[in-house]
């Protein structure tokens, strides 16, 4: 099968933010273009090169993080098209 | 086969219809066991005027469904409803509601309490306190971690 011409977009992660994070940082979410995996941690260091502001929330709050739904490290790799959240600890119920 | 039913709504809910759905039709259960949190004031002075909720969707329709999955997996239950409120609530509001049956007590008593364990634990839910004065996120509790630990299950020697 012949390849098709390579579209131009670059893949992106689907960033969501929740609790006292989002209000903080005053961002429900945002795409990010990543074109090869990356872990929890380099995200947050591209986010806070991208946006100085949030450097305090990020380094100063315990935060977890899910990719595509399942509680995650900020270790594990994410990869281009993946869905990732980021937040305080629970307090529901 | 265990019937699991799992709502995240703004709405409040009413008792005597969720004691219905949970006992009509179901002859082989015996015991009924439900819990309810409410919104309270957790200090005598400072009156709380609202509480907002917000949760992440997509992700704890899951978590909700697995920790019930779990219930299922460990007691012999008919029927298991939950139900979690978001949005903005008044004092003394209903906010989530744990509904279990089963033939005997024993394994409901023990489930509505597993399943109220793990969604204050694990669920994606946040919470945001609204007083008069200012407002204040509500913060993880070490002791709601410690009721987890209960139910973990002793290893095989």
């Amino acid at each position: 099968m012949k390849s098709i011409a390579k579209s131009s977009q670059i893949p992106v992660i689907k960033l969501l933010f929740f609790g006292q994070l989002r209000e903080c940082v005053g961002c429900s979410g945002l795409d990010i273009e990543v074109s090869q995996p990356l872990t929890g941690e380099q995200l947050i260091a591209r986010l806070v090169a991208d946006h100085s502001d949030w450097d305090t929330w990020f380094e100063d709050h315990n935060l977890l993080i899910a990719i595509n739904h399942n509680m995650s490290s900020f270790d594990d790799l994410i990869q281009p098209g993946d869905e990732v959240a980021m937040f305080p600890p629970v307090t529901g119920g | 086969m265990t019937s699991i039913t799992i709502n995240i709504q703004p709405e409040d809910f009413d008792m005597a219809s969720e004691y219905r759905l949970l006992t009509e039709n179901n002859p082989e259960s015996g015991a009924v066991v439900t819990f309810t949190g409410l919104v309270r004031d957790k200090e005598p002075d400072t009156s709380i005027t609202a509480l907002e909720i917000e949760h992440y969707p997509g992700m704890t329709e899951l978590l909700l469904n697995d920790i019930a999955q779990q219930a299922v997996e460990r007691w012999p239950l008919s029927r298991v409803r939950i139900i979690h409120r978001i949005g903005r609530l008044a004092r003394n509001e209903q906010i989530v509601f744990v509904g279990v049956t089963s033939a005997h007590r024993a394994a409901s008593f023990d489930a509505c309490q597993f399943i109220m364990d793990y969604l204050k634990q694990d669920a994606t839910f946040w919470k945001k306190e609204l007083f008069t004065a200012g407002e204040r996120w509500v913060e993880a509790k070490a002791s709601d971690r410690n009721m987890q630990k209960r139910w973990s299950k002793p290893s095989n020697g």
